[in-house]
């Protein structure tokens, strides 16, 4: 064996770091150049507000001035009215933005539910493999955990806790097996909603947080849910944003997910009091599957909601004047949505329930393409699953045979009011067989018929009847007042429902 | 004395691992039952394994750390106060706190979440205390004694059963990280 000289090993003291820093910069220089030569491409950034219902943004008509700064967007964008998610809660509506696939057919039904995983090829990240810089961000953990399972298609995910104030969430320590990390360590040895299910390091480490929360080492700041042990600032996420999408390769698929304006609502303080109007929304009666909360607190929640949305708007034009200074959308589709709504009325604070009540479900939809200037309204009904065919069309992609969706109106193809929409709650089946208890929604032109299956608060399967159109705020069931349109949309709700309603097929695709 | 002549002898060592190790895998265990109506909705089989896996991983450190701790006390203490009756005074050690540790997070798990119950930490200086002295003291009640070295040899068996399957836990968590990694 050849001895190892002094001067070899200095030779290679000097080759290593200069060798290790060049494979550093060396891909993204190629990428970058790869990204000038591609520069016909558009960029797309998808930018998804967790929980933002369009019913609360005056762009979509609400009489609050919530959202200026959209509405400046919508100027120049398409406007898309009638824009649903495909279910109630994160999990699902994100999963179906993602897939282009309905819940019952991408599975991901419960709150921390997953893609099925003969499914996971099938995501836009994937569709897009060659050519683009994939990038996701996901302040929500839930979502994070989808976007986990495509991880191969995706070039860059970002960890929830980035550029947020403080995080102790430990799974972000097992990239490599994030999924199980998560339930595992978030929800259980860790759990901070529920006793920890580790004697030594859950108590210790809730002690600690609890302390630092004390003593003033962790900064007041925007909480997650469950209170995960994160905490950040709503403008220094946009600003981590900003940047982040300055230095992203061209062209770039760029998925953003701001968990605001999601509960808890934490406006900043110049927004406190900004609806301090004395108005009074539409009071509407309770339902038999709501939680009981009454009209007051639920209209001092929707005024906490409205400020949030109004103090996540201002963050958005700050982001918006930047893109534009850039000259980013000159290049890249800028689209804005949500996952799902909210709902504040009716005896329920939120989105974990089996309602799907318009405010939960009805979703804001804004889309610029490259050099858009004119502004565009959509009336017709269109849905989350649309974004995927739509997105892949856009930039010139196939569409896979497996999306479920349409391409959007005024982005591939043209208006159809009588476009059917459905929507599924069924968090509490199991992802494997059929759906023993579930809420199913159709929007169908100017109608929606709502039908609970299983429930047994009903004992049976109970149908509502709305007219949207005469009646935006579903206030008149119109279910046993008109019998003949009642009766031709439950044969097609039925009909569609014991279509869907099959076992998951473990080995179709 | 050297350090060495004060460290438990692994016959001594195992009756009170084995009563830690009852206590922190069954609490988790426990905990796991409790999760797994939710985690049969939406995780296969093999995600439960996993996730299983992990918990028994996560419990090995506790273990291991729980037992640290005992081995220290005991090289702090004089050899009279802990060292001559080891079995005894670790297992109540052991018992004892972990139970405490049982209430706490029992009453850190029902407390609002943004009302974190400090005010059941206010006593905890006072309980650790008591529960270090009965640890040193009751085992000079020869029953008491008896009682608990006998159940803390009998939970050894436990250990047959904890330890293979904490190594196949190791196993599958090791091998769900590397998998993964390529």
């Amino acid at each position: 064996m050849t001895k190892l000289t002094r001067r070899d090993f200095l030779k290679l003291m000097v080759t290593l770091p200069v060798g290790y820093t060049l494979s550093r910069f060396l891909p993204n220089a190629l990428h970058k150049k790869a990204g000038r030569a591609n520069n016909d491409k558009p960029n797309v950034i998808l930018l998804i507000f967790d929980a933002m219902s369009a019913y609360d943004l005056s762009l979509y008509g609400y009489h609050r001035k919530t959202t200026p700064n959209l509405e400046r967007f919508a100027k120049r964008a398409n406007v898309y009215r009638a824009h649903y998610s495909t279910a109630n809660f994160t999990v699902p509506g994100t999963s179906s933005i993602l897939t282009g696939l309905y819940p019952w057919t991408h599975r991901a039904l419960h709150i921390s539910g997953l893609v099925a995983r003969n499914r996971i090829m099938q995501n836009i990240f994937g569709a897009l493999a060659q050519g683009y810089h994939r990038f996701a961000f996901s302040q929500n953990i839930m979502a994070t955990n989808l976007l986990r399972q495509f991880q191969a298609d995706i070039d860059e995910l970002l960890p929830s806790s980035s550029f947020s104030e403080f995080s102790l969430v430990t799974s972000e320590y097992f990239k490599h097996d994030a999924i199980t990390a998560h339930e595992v360590q978030d929800n259980l040895l860790f759990d901070f909603a529920d006793p920890p299910g580790s004697l030594l390091f859950g108590i210790s480490q809730r002690v600690y947080f609890e302390w630092l929360k004390e003593t003033g080492r962790v900064p007041p700041a925007i909480p997650q849910p469950r209170n995960y042990p994160l905490v950040y600032k709503l403008w220094r996420i946009f600003d981590g944003v900003m940047d982040i999408l300055g230095r992203l390769p061209q062209p770039y698929f760029s998925y953003i997910h701001m968990f605001s304006p999601h509960a808890p609502y934490r406006a900043r303080k110049e927004f406190l009091g900004i609806f301090d109007d004395g108005w009074q929304p539409v009071r509407k009666p309770g339902h038999i599957l709501s939680e009981g909360e009454t009209p007051e607190t639920l209209e001092q929640e929707r005024k906490k909601y409205d400020q949030y949305i109004a103090n996540v708007d201002f963050e958005f034009g700050r982001l918006l004047d930047h893109l534009e200074q850039t000259g980013a959308l000159d290049n890249s589709y800028l689209i804005v949505t949500s996952d799902h709504g909210e709902l504040l009325e009716r005896g329920v604070k939120g989105h974990m329930t089996p309602l799907l009540y318009e405010p939960l479900i009805r979703v804001p939809l804004i889309i610029s393409s490259p050099g858009q200037k004119e502004g565009k309204e959509i009336h017709s009904p269109t849905a989350c699953v649309d974004l995927l065919p739509t997105l892949l069309h856009a930039v010139g992609r196939e569409i896979p045979a497996w999306a479920e969706g349409n391409l959007l109106p005024g982005l591939g193809s043209e208006e159809d009011p009588e476009r059917e929409i459905y929507l599924l709650e069924a968090k509490s089946n199991p992802a494997f067989g059929k759906l023993s208890k579930s809420t199913f929604a159709l929007r169908k032109g100017k109608y929606k018929i709502i039908m609970y299956h299983g429930v047994e608060a009903f004992g049976k399967d109970v149908f509502e009847l709305y007219d949207l159109e005469s009646d935006p705020e579903e206030l008149t069931d119109l279910y046993e007042s008109e019998p003949i349109l009642a009766q031709e949309l439950k044969s097609k709700i039925i009909d569609k429902f014991n279509k869907i309603n099959k076992p998951f097929d473990v080995e179709g695709s | 004395m050297k350090i060495k002549e004060k460290l438990p002898s692994i016959h001594q060592i195992a009756p009170v691992l084995a009563v830690t190790a009852i206590m922190h895998y069954g609490w988790t265990t426990y905990r796991f039952i409790q999760k797994l109506p939710s985690w049969l909705l939406f995780l296969n089989f093999r995600e439960i394994l996993s996730n299983y896996a992990q918990t028994l991983v996560f419990n090995l450190a506790e273990v291991l750390l729980f037992i640290s701790i005992i081995v220290v006390i005991n090289l702090l203490l004089p050899r009279k106060l802990f060292m001559n009756m080891f079995i005894a005074r670790g297992s109540l050690l052991a018992s004892l706190s972990l139970g405490y540790l049982v209430y706490l997070a029992l009453s850190i798990g029902q407390s609002k979440l943004s009302d974190f119950p400090w005010r059941i930490f206010q006593w905890a200086p006072l309980v650790t205390l008591v529960i270090f002295l009965l640890a040193i003291f009751l085992p000079y009640v020869a029953l008491v004694r008896k009682i608990v070295e006998d159940l803390a040899d009998r939970a050894i068996i436990i250990l047959y059963v904890l330890v293979p399957l904490t190594g196949l836990g190791l196993l599958l968590f090791l091998y769900n990280i590397l998998v993964n990694l390529v």
